[in-house]
């Protein structure tokens, strides 16, 4: 009798080139299991329909890739199953342009003979991000971050992607960049929807406070530590609740905002300022024909233009009636899936009835998603010090946008009120080009006390900004927080005095 | 940190001395318009905070969360 040599040998690598295939199910191995299974998985599908909008001509295969967020997975739940999966993953890489492993095999040469920068750059121009896969049979698709589609959607609108940041990669020893924001799929083992959407958007917001991001295990752990609720065992993973979501954006370090979803219009303000801020909100969204609620993450907004205020008597328009659909990861479909937002009566007899924000989810080939969902709610993970929320700027500066707007008639009331944050550093910076005096410029930059993230009510007209009014965003209330009003690069011949004027009734100084 | 309890007497002169301390200062005066623009342009904004009054009541709206909103799970099926 002899043991088997159990954990002697190494995991092989190698890196394998192969042209885009007719179907990308087709490389994924389908798992052992009876007739009837569903496979391939929606989210397979669904990233073969998006790369195909990317142009994908050719992927390269890592066979051996250690990935933090399934190696957590796999120590806290896997490895205490019978048929533990091993504790690698295999890594996909997409790229625009066709070649084949001979032409690999030469950059390779080409690196190793010096020319290492010329061949970065060649790949870099046509890479397209990368997909993770699991050693899960029903749900392989791990931490996956890809390219956006480009601003232009085709029918007029304007994609705007504002929760993306850089993710560095290396294959075969060259670094490569990918600006996106991380999707995975749901196992149902450690995460589910909302554990998903949550991470994915701490993707987006830890770093901006130099946090670390926190894998879909730990999000499951923390969240569920000290109540469980009405969600029953914690793992395999039975849900999240609001609550959850909070806890566990708190034991990052963040603070939840949550925000109850209350009529489109309401609605689309706080996405927009939350959006525009580069924050990534976590939308609870509920069948509007009753049943289990989900969650998805926002990256982006289908912008149109802004429409005139439905109030004949107000002089000015709101930003966020541009808003015309989000963009979300929804681990059910995939990373950037279309949604579009409409209005949506809510409520059976004996509830009275209820406009509320709708959403219908597009896929990438236009086919309309069943489910007619509706947004419950919202959690934005913020700065713990990012206390003034937008809601409560806005309340000032619906006023003072009806103000601009009739001290400024010659924009026929097509000024438009837009409400978000800017990090202080970033908006002295911008400031430069603002038009600004020396004198005022010196002010903004050298003498005005301002918080880390300052609150900005941007005051524009079809033309472009024509004053800012700034918020010290560590206050609650919003009378009390204006830190100044800045003059902008449109503001008309004698508009200055109208901004003297407006900064005098705010108590702040003008600085122009 | 003991308490120190202050007998009857004692309690009187603390209670006299705070009697004779001055007023607080008087609230900050209004601000008045320094020019007739600037009269104006404040017309405009107590009209413009007039005309936004009810619109600008809904904002806070969604700060309402109740406990059914946080605890309502959310798993819907992969």
């Amino acid at each position: 009798m002899k043991l088997l040599p159990r954990g002697h040998a190494y995991p092989e690598y190698g890196v394998t080139v192969s042209a885009w295939p007719s179907d990308l199910a087709d490389i994924f191995p389908a798992p052992p299991a009876p007739a009837g299974h569903s496979w391939p998985p929606t989210q397979i599908t669904y990233l073969g329909k998006y790369l195909q909008q990317l142009q994908c001509r050719t992927i390269v295969l890592e066979s051996h890739y250690v990935d933090r967020d399934y190696i957590e997975d796999m120590a806290l739940y896997y490895a205490r199953s019978l048929r533990s999966p091993a504790n690698y993953c295999q890594r996909l890489h997409f790229f625009t342009n066709a070649f084949e492993e001979a032409t690999w095999r030469q950059w390779v040469s080409d690196a190793n003979a010096g020319r290492a920068a010329e061949v970065v750059r060649e790949l870099q121009t046509h890479y397209i991000g990368f997909c993770v896969v699991r050693p899960l049979p029903g749900s392989p698709i791990g931490r996956t971050v890809l390219a956006t589609l480009g601003p232009a959607s085709g029918d007029g609108r304007i994609r705007r992607f504002t929760a993306l940041r850089d993710y560095s990669v290396h294959i075969a020893g060259m670094g490569l960049q990918i600006s996106g924001l991380a999707f995975q799929q749901q196992d149902q083992g450690v995460s589910t929807c909302a554990t998903t959407a949550l991470w994915s958007s701490l993707h987006q917001v830890a770093p901006m406070e130099e946090l670390q991001v926190p894998t879909p295990a730990r999000i499951t752990e923390s969240a569920s530590r000290y109540y469980l609720g009405e969600i029953g065992r914690w793992l395999p993973s039975g849900g999240l609740s609001i609550s959850h979501i909070c806890e566990a954006t708190r034991a990052v370090g963040l603070a939840p905002l949550v925000i109850r979803g209350v009529s489109p219009d309401h609605d689309r303000a706080q996405l927009l300022g939350y959006s525009l801020s580069g924050f990534a909100p976590v939308l609870a969204i509920m069948p509007a024909a009753g049943g289990e609620g989900h969650a998805v993450c926002v990256v982006g907004l289908k912008l149109g233009d802004p429409q005139p205020h439905p109030i004949a008597a107000l002089h000015f328009r709101e930003a966020a009636t541009a808003v015309l659909g989000v963009y979300v990861h929804d681990d059910r479909l995939g990373p950037y899936a279309g949604a579009t937002i409409v209005s949506r009566t809510v409520g059976k007899p004996p509830e009275s009835p209820q406009v509320r924000t709708g959403l219908d989810i597009v896929w990438p080939d236009g086919t309309l998603e069943p489910a007619e969902w509706y947004v419950y709610a919202m959690v934005v993970p913020v700065p713990i010090k990012l206390r003034l929320t937008i809601a409560r700027m806005r309340q000032l500066g619906l006023y003072v946008a009806d103000a601009a707007g009739a001290l400024f008639p010659q924009f026929n009331r097509a000024v438009t009120l837009s409400c978000r944050y800017r990090r202080a550093t970033e908006y002295r910076a911008a400031a430069y080009g603002y038009g600004l005096s020396d004198a005022g410029a010196y002010r903004l930059a050298c003498e005005a006390v301002f918080s880390r993230y300052l609150g900005v009510i941007e005051i524009s007209s079809p033309t472009g900004p024509l004053f800012d009014v700034l918020f010290d965003t560590t206050e609650t209330d919003a009378d009390l927080a204006v830190r100044a009003c800045v003059r902008r690069e449109q503001i008309p011949d004698g508009g200055e005095t109208h901004l003297q004027a407006i900064a005098r009734w705010l108590r702040t100084t003008a600085i122009v | 940190m003991a308490i120190k309890r202050l007998s009857d007497k004692e309690a009187a002169a603390v209670n006299k001395k705070r009697e004779e301390r001055p007023a607080p200062a008087a609230p900050e005066k209004e601000l008045e318009p320094t020019s007739p623009e600037e009269e104006q342009v404040w017309r405009v904004l107590e009209q413009a905070r007039q005309n936004v009054k009810q619109i600008a009541k809904k904002e806070l709206e969604g700060e309402v969360i109740t406990e059914e909103i946080l605890n309502r799970p959310l798993r819907a099926p992969k």
